[in-house]
């Protein structure tokens, strides 16, 4: 393993800015902060654990003084290599950071710094009878630092939106090191240039996220929740978009292949259609019975005219949890079926999802590597799992390749690359395919009038 | 395949999505204390990143086994058995240490021998008065890995196999033939839960064999990486019990319960456990199963209780839901769930010995749920989480006392005909 290439010296002012116990050298140390949930690895030079943001402007000074790379990382969960350290450099671990400063019921907001695992916040509000809606998968581990950094999705955006729709104010460090604030605790807030946006998504290359106060939003009270059948997966995407166009807004619009729900049956023995060539799984929200029931009734008339061969609509809570339990093995029993599975998160227009479905069931084929897919049809983003392993050079390319055909397939429609893992470095080369030379400029430009000297994240999509 | 291609494969199916960090008990915040990490170590050596360093030992051993990782892990991966076999490949790198090599391969091969070794550490307990929590002698407790305020048990009684014939008959018509497999614990630390565990069989009609030379089940030498050692005592235990025709091994200690069920086969791969491992139950699920309804009465008073889940016996045995039902059967309303009831409570067996600063961070969680669940007296399916809830309790001085199920359910359940042998 190589060794830190940072000096002694810079090691010791670190020391000195946060305490030595908390900079991480050894090699044990280095290796497990080289990794984040997906595939890639490269480790840091060291690991830094600051616990505020003066500390954090500190670090970052130093590493313009002495020219090292600075890598936020909050659960390390991401599935775009956004906190893997690419260029060596310390990776700054802000889990440290973990408090809930203020929830705030009159207001509906709350205050956290970074290291706020997700689920902590959400079980917090849910205590003052609120919803923070945003819920990647990795809710329970990853951090809400990570969740703004890579503007985060999840099962329920197709109602409720993503990440950045509940940013009311940032604060951050920049990358040379000042203090800066962007935003207002105000539902509405229209002064000087959206920071708050441009920091959202940004996957920690423009700034340190010190402390993020966010929206929250009433719980709902009903939920009516159902599946269907279908023959075609193809069928399934079109009744999908059938729902949407007919003006429903579900909570959560869910589809699963054929291979997906084969693999969840293997795994789970949940009883689940295994011939049959898609599942949509569909959920209304809100406050009034008599509304999420219409809605159920309107979508569930949708579903049998789409060619749905069976709608079963849940009577109750344990029809619904066996249902979203169905839904949440989706990633766990596809990831059995092979050593390494890489899963991809291409999003096309609602309108184009039957034709997405379809093209990634034809790369499949074509480069003889098994895909399932499954994801949030709702808002159009598909999670094209690549089943395969890595150790197998011959099999790895094959994958690789198909993942490139899918990008292609996204762009042709219309889509993008990325609907909420982000682009980190894993995709990085696709970027200008979606956004062409002009926008890139823009953002190098963006980035170097930032960080002149290259410190935040290198490598990560500019 | 080698020992490191397999090590290799296991390892492989991790997606690095870190859930496991979700449930871990023992993860700090810093990546390199979580489940995933251990994984990611264990790989670095199987494909030669790294070698067995101190850095990696370190990791590997400050895992409590409790499995939360292994159930909450989508792609099927055991970070608490990829401890485990590290732990071994360091056995096999450095040996064991002297007391270790005495403990594991003498004293714990020998019934007699272990009971000798436990009456003269009661002894020394004794003269040294050292149970006394103003002893200047606890000064000296660090020097072997425990707090000054360790709440120590008392050591040198009676075992349970001193105690009790190798045959116990049941009251009344025999109905059924088991063996009873009290463990180290229970046989030499805690008889009083064995005799509950006895009565209790044989107030169900059971015949219950007690063969006085099994051994410790080896859980404690497996999990401090000592392979051989651990198969050497599994293989004698099968070869008492599969001398003895009976329908069940009933086990009152989640541990050796799992031990015996599973690891035998899975860990220490000895083929011949399976048989024996598929007669395992545990008492509770033995009187689930086994006792009519009315044969218990409810327990009088106002003492509330609850129950802990034994790690051991709930993720490794599947013992979940009938220690439940059988206190709601003695104390009706008076037993109350609490929160995190399975999580682990950081005694982990030797874990506390070796970690006991982690150890009580573990079972603060624990006590912190049991004080806001207004239960008087927490129950446990394992003597060894009894001894920890018990040192947890005295090192806060909290007034909750801590017990074995089968000392509330020996005393709810009365002699009555059992159903369905």
């Amino acid at each position: 393993m190589k060794s830190s290439s940072l000096t002694p010296s810079v090691i010791s002012e670190l020391a000195s800015i946060v305490g030595a116990e908390y900079v991480l050298t050894s090699d044990e140390d280095r290796i497990c902060y080289a990794y984040d949930g997906q595939r890639v690895e490269h480790i840091p030079d060291a690991v830094v654990r600051p616990i505020d943001a003066d500390q954090i402007a500190k670090i970052l000074i130093l590493a313009n003084e002495e020219k090292f790379a600075v890598v936020p990382r909050g659960g390390g969960t991401g599935l775009s290599g956004g906190s893997v350290a690419l260029y060596g450099g310390i990776v700054l671990d802000l889990t440290r950071m973990n408090r809930i400063l203020e929830v705030d019921p009159a207001n509906m907001h709350a205050v956290v710094e970074p290291g706020v695992i997700t689920q902590t916040l959400v079980t917090t509000a849910e205590k003052h009878g609120l919803l923070y809606p945003p819920d990647p998968g990795s809710v329970k581990v990853s951090t809400i630092g990570g969740n703004v950094a890579e503007n985060a999705g999840g099962l329920r955006a197709g109602k409720y939106g993503v990440t950045r729709n509940y940013l009311m104010q940032l604060e951050a460090i920049s990358p040379t090191g000042e203090h800066f604030k962007s935003g207002a605790r105000t539902h509405k807030c229209v002064v000087g240039y959206d920071i708050v946006s441009l920091m959202c998504g940004s996957e920690g290359t423009l700034g340190v996220i010190t402390k993020v106060t966010l929206r929250l939003t009433a719980m709902p009270k009903f939920r009516n929740t159902m599946t269907a059948t279908f023959a075609q997966a193809s069928e399934a995407g079109q009744a999908v978009a059938n729902i949407m166009a007919a003006g429903l807004v579900p909570t959560t619009l869910e589809i699963m292949d054929n291979v997906t729900i084969r693999a969840i049956e293997e795994f789970a023995k949940l009883r689940l259609p295994v011939d049959a060539g898609a599942m949509v799984l569909v959920e209304f929200d809100g406050f009034s019975k008599a509304a999420v029931d219409e809605e159920g009734n309107t979508a569930a008339h949708i579903l049998r005219t789409s060619g749905a061969s069976e709608v079963t609509v849940a009577s109750n809570a344990s029809e619904r949890d066996r249902i979203w339990q169905a839904r949440r093995s989706a990633l766990a029993a596809l990831s059995r079926a092979k050593p390494t599975s890489i899963l991809e998160d291409v999003t096309v227009p609602l309108p184009k999802l039957a034709e997405m479905i379809a093209a990634v069931q034809h790369i499949a084929e074509e480069n003889n590597v098994i895909i399932g897919t499954f994801g949030h049809a709702g808002d159009g983003n598909l999670h094209p799992t690549v089943l395969t392993d890595e150790r197998d050079e011959e099999d790895i390319t094959r994958a690789e390749k198909a993942i490139e055909q899918l990008f292609e397939a996204a762009l042709e429609l219309g889509g993008t690359i990325s609907g909420e893992h982000g682009i980190g470095f894993a995709k990085a080369p696709f970027l200008k395919h979606e956004l062409g030379e002009g926008s890139l400029k823009i953002m190098r430009r963006i980035k170097r009038a930032l960080d002149p000297n290259n410190i935040l994240n290198p490598g990560k999509f500019v | 395949m080698s020992r490191f291609e397999k090590l290799d494969n296991d390892v492989s199916a991790c997606m690095k999505c870190g859930f496991c960090k979700a449930v871990c008990p023992v993860f700090l915040e810093e990546e390199t204390t979580s489940p995933r990490a251990k994984v990611r170590l264990a790989r670095a050596v199987a494909r030669g990143e790294m070698t067995l360093t101190q850095g990696i030992k370190h990791q590997m051993e400050r895992c409590l086994g409790c499995m939360a990782c292994a159930i909450e892990c989508p792609s099927g991966v055991e970070p608490n058995r990829i401890a485990l076999f590290m732990r071994s490949e360091y056995v096999v790198q450095e040996g064991l240490s002297i007391i270790k090599r005495f403990m594991f391969r003498r004293v714990l091969r020998n019934p007699r021998l272990a009971a000798l070794v436990s009456r003269l550490l009661g002894l020394a307990q004794h003269i040294s008065a050292i149970d006394l929590q103003n002893n200047p002698l606890r000064l000296l407790l660090p020097l072997i890995g425990m707090r000054k305020d360790k709440d120590l048990p008392v050591m040198g009684r009676r075992s349970l196999f001193s105690i009790v014939p190798e045959i116990v008959k049941p009251i009344g018509e025999e109905k059924i033939r088991v063996l009873y497999f009290p463990g180290c614990a229970i046989n030499l630390i805690y008889p009083e839960m064995g005799l509950a565990t006895l009565e209790i069989l044989q107030k169900l009609g059971a015949l219950v064999l007690i063969p006085h030379d099994l051994v410790c089940c080896s859980r404690p030498v497996f999990s401090s990486g000592d392979i051989v050692g651990a198969g050497w005592l599994a293989r004698r235990n099968i070869e008492i019990m599969a001398s003895v025709p009976v329908d069940y091994i009933v086990t009152s200690c989640g541990s050796c319960g799992l031990t015996i069920s599973r690891e035998w086969t899975e860990v220490l791969e000895i083929p011949e456990a399976a048989t024996i491992g598929a007669k395992t139950i545990d008492i509770s699920t033995f009187v689930a199963k086994y006792a009519s309804e009315d044969a218990f009465r409810q327990l009088e008073g106002d003492e509330v209780f609850t129950y802990h889940d034994s790690c051991h016996l709930n993720r490794g045995m599947k013992v979940h839901d009938e220690p439940r039902q059988l206190l709601q059967a003695a104390l009706g309303k008076r037993f109350v769930e609490m929160e995190s009831a399975d999580r682990c409570c950081g005694g982990a067996g030797t874990f506390s010995l070796y970690h006991p600063e982690l150890s009580q961070e573990v079972a603060e969680v624990k006590m912190c749920r049991l004080a806001e669940s207004k239960a008087d007296i927490i129950a446990a399916g394992c003597p060894a989480c009894v001894m920890q809830l018990r040192d947890s309790l005295v090192h806060r001085s909290m007034p909750q006392r801590a017990i074995h199920t089968v000392e509330i359910v020996n005393r709810a359940i009365h002699f009555a005909s059992p159903r369905g042998y």
